[in-house]
């Protein structure tokens, strides 16, 4: 009962109507900026930071996470028309929804990407409502170490669960918890690898970092090749998918946000799994897996719902225990400070309003999402067909004008200059990015829980292997990495992702 | 209309001087040298070594007075070693990685793309987002080759009015329009 009790409250505080403008809004723009080809998720969030200042915490954070889930499907409306992923979850849906549209369904693609997006909404919303309360409890049992034994496990997942090198993105993890101590030291008042630069003794800005390394550098990464945007012309076909198209869907989408659920949950990253899994599920359990590839319709529906049920899922961690699990929900994490809520068990407690109203606001968002995106489709395609000299001096001064806004600091500007330049030679040399802003933003908290734990065992580091929740973590997180590096399942592993 | 886009292509990729130099002399050893990893491993293990220089003055102390050099000079060793082992895995490893688009660069796009961003980073306070932000539109227009001037300016304008409703009136940001003539 306490479930209905918490979501009617969440409602109660979604259904106002500022907050259901902002929501909308959020969808709204979060697609328009989302729909460019080459922007994801994490360069739209931090973009659109600044036009949340305005709001009340609830209400800013309500208008992010419609933005989040805006770039979500506009990430997969330029997969379908254009064959361009906005971002990794993204790359499945290029295979049987690109096709879909070259063959005129491109309407149906997108209009079962947003049909089974809202199931997968619906239902991870009830989930998270359900989970958030005893996982909370959960975390307020934890203590210093033991959230320090988290995070690392977290870590690990991340690593193990993202593409590509496992030692490669350890690198990143680390490089990035190097750039979170950059600035004054909290608990000395020291000035620590600022380097005589009177910009970074404020420390580095997520946002900075952020826009820097997902902003430019992926700007100069698209510069690089000339354009060759394969939108799709000609009709857009209805959007309505048919009752048989919907009837072969129905059991992909159900699947999908099975395995987006579980795996979104998980304290690593695993929302990215999520679609590469349910596309590989559904094509072997297939009648007929010779038609992906060429316009399955279940190959669409399945991967997208999957796609944002971990989307979704992903906010458990973070909500419950404040600990970002993937690069998107460390923004969260940045913008949720930026308005003084420091996310973690206590803010259940604290400000259960904005909890619970930011819970009601994802089904309000996914329905804003459905409400939006079907009859705009048109103007989405226009959108795509903007070429592309004049699309990224819009982007860039997008960018320029969120980094400013922060703190109304010109400086910043000039910093992100510099984060777009390194982080440009970090993907030239092979180099993830999405690791680096995870362990960024963990970084200031393993820190402080670090030191937090020494304070309370008198400086023995003991005391992780003392405490069992501690120690079955860290054992975890350990086995967990061995297996991954072991020769036979990376290979899989690397199989998983081509898939 | 596939026939200018290969043209383009093969200009950037001799306009970086990199690209075919070393691969027609001697492909081999380039790959064993300076394959992506090696150059990779190496550029974080320098970074390592800046922080490890940066740190040198800061007070380590104890886990149980841990001072303000501890922890980041114990994540530069760890960044040291793992920089040190992707280079030595770069070295062993037959996979080359995509070579390719490691020396594919784009120096027009850094120049142009960075160099907007510094100006507006340079001029945003005092000349305002009135001509700061064409200014910046204009030196970005320059990144790419497909730069139409007329259409550039106009764009600018258009772009800079919009941002000038939405960031400042509509969302209230201070950001300043143009302080040399309305004093905000």
């Amino acid at each position: 009962m306490d479930l209905f009790n918490n979501l009617a409250l969440g409602f109660s505080v979604a259904l106002s109507v500022q907050n259901i403008l902002l929501c909308f809004a959020g969808c709204l723009v979060g697609t328009l900026i989302g729909v460019l080809p080459g922007v994801g998720p994490i360069a739209t969030i931090a973009m659109l930071l600044p036009i949340t200042y305005g709001a009340d915490p609830a209400g800013a954070l309500i208008m992010l996470a419609g933005i989040y889930y805006g770039a979500q499907y506009g990430g997969s409306t330029s997969a379908i028309l254009v064959n361009i992923p906005g971002e990794a979850t993204a790359v499945v849906t290029t295979l049987d929804g690109h096709q879909m549209a070259r063959n005129g369904r491109a309407g149906a693609a997108l209009g079962i990407a947003a049909i089974g997006s809202f199931i997968a909404g619906t239902i991870t919303t009830l989930v998270v409502a359900a989970i958030g309360a005893p996982l909370t409890k959960l975390g307020m049992l934890f203590g210093a170490a033991e959230y320090f034994a988290l995070m690392v496990t977290g870590l690990v997942f991340a690593v193990v669960l993202a593409r590509g090198s496992v030692l490669r993105a350890i690198t990143m993890i680390v490089l990035g918890l190097l750039l979170s101590t950059v600035g004054t030291d909290v608990n000395t008042g020291q000035e620590r690898l600022t380097l005589g630069i009177d910009a970074l003794v404020d420390r580095i800005d997520f946002a900075v970092l952020a826009m820097g390394l997902f902003g430019l550098a992926e700007l100069l990464r698209s510069l690089e090749n000339p354009e060759a945007r394969d939108v799709v012309k000609g009709a857009i076909g209805k959007v309505l998918p048919t009752a048989q198209e919907v009837r072969q869907a129905l059991k992909p989408i159900f699947r999908g946000i099975g395995l987006g659920t579980v795996l979104g949950a998980l304290p690593g990253n695993g929302a990215v799994l999520a679609p590469f899994a349910s596309y590989a599920l559904e094509k072997k359990t297939a009648a007929d897996p010779s038609r992906f590839g060429k316009g399955a319709i279940e190959g669409v529906a399945g991967p997208e719902a999957a796609n944002n049920a971990g989307a979704q899922a992903a906010f458990i961690p973070l909500l419950t225990l404040g600990i970002p699990p993937n690069a998107v929900m460390a923004l969260m994490v940045g913008a949720m400070t930026i308005h003084g809520i420091v996310p973690g068990p206590q803010v259940m407690t604290r400000n259960p309003d904005l909890f619970w109203g930011m819970i009601a606001s994802m089904w309000i968002g996914n329905l804003a999402l459905l409400i939006i995106n079907l009859p705009l489709v048109g103007l989405w395609v226009r959108l795509l067909q903007v070429p592309y000299r004049l699309m990224f001096p819009a982007i860039l001064i997008f960018c320029c004008i969120g980094v400013y806004s922060i703190n109304n600091q010109a400086a910043d500007v000039i910093v992100t200059a510099f984060f777009g330049l390194f982080g440009y030679l970090l993907l030239k040399l092979g180099f993830e990015l999405a690791p680096l802003l995870l362990g960024f933003v963990l970084g200031g908290l393993l820190e402080d829980t670090f030191r937090r734990a020494m304070d309370l065992s008198h400086g023995s580091l003991m005391t992780f292997v003392e405490r069992p929740i501690a120690l079955g973590l860290l054992i975890l997180a350990l086995i967990v990495l061995v297996i991954a590096v072991l020769p036979a399942v990376s290979r899989k592993r690397d199989e998983a992702f081509v898939e | 209309m596939t026939l200018p886009v290969q043209k383009k292509k093969s200009r950037i990729r001799g306009g970086t001087g990199l690209a075919s130099g070393p691969r027609t002399m001697n492909g081999v050893q380039r790959t064993k040298l300076l394959s992506e990893q090696v150059v990779g491993g190496a550029v974080i293990a320098l970074v390592s070594v800046i922080a490890l220089v940066a740190t040198r003055d800061l007070e380590s102390g104890t886990f149980a007075e841990i001072g303000p050099g501890l922890i980041p000079r114990i994540l530069a060793l760890l960044l040291l070693i793992l920089g040190v082992a992707v280079s030595a895995t770069g070295f062993l490893s037959k996979d080359r990685g995509d070579d390719d688009a490691f020396w594919r660069w784009s120096p027009r796009g850094i120049v142009f793309i960075l160099g907007a961003v510094v100006s507006f980073g340079l001029t945003v306070r005092s000349l305002g987002l009135f001509l700061a932000a064409p200014l910046a539109i204009l030196v970005a227009g320059w990144a790419s080759r497909e730069i139409k001037w007329l259409e550039l300016m106009i764009f600018a304008a258009v772009l800079t009015a919009f941002c000038s409703v939405l960031f400042r009136f509509l969302l209230n940001l201070p950001i300043p329009l143009a302080p040399w003539l309305i004093g905000y």
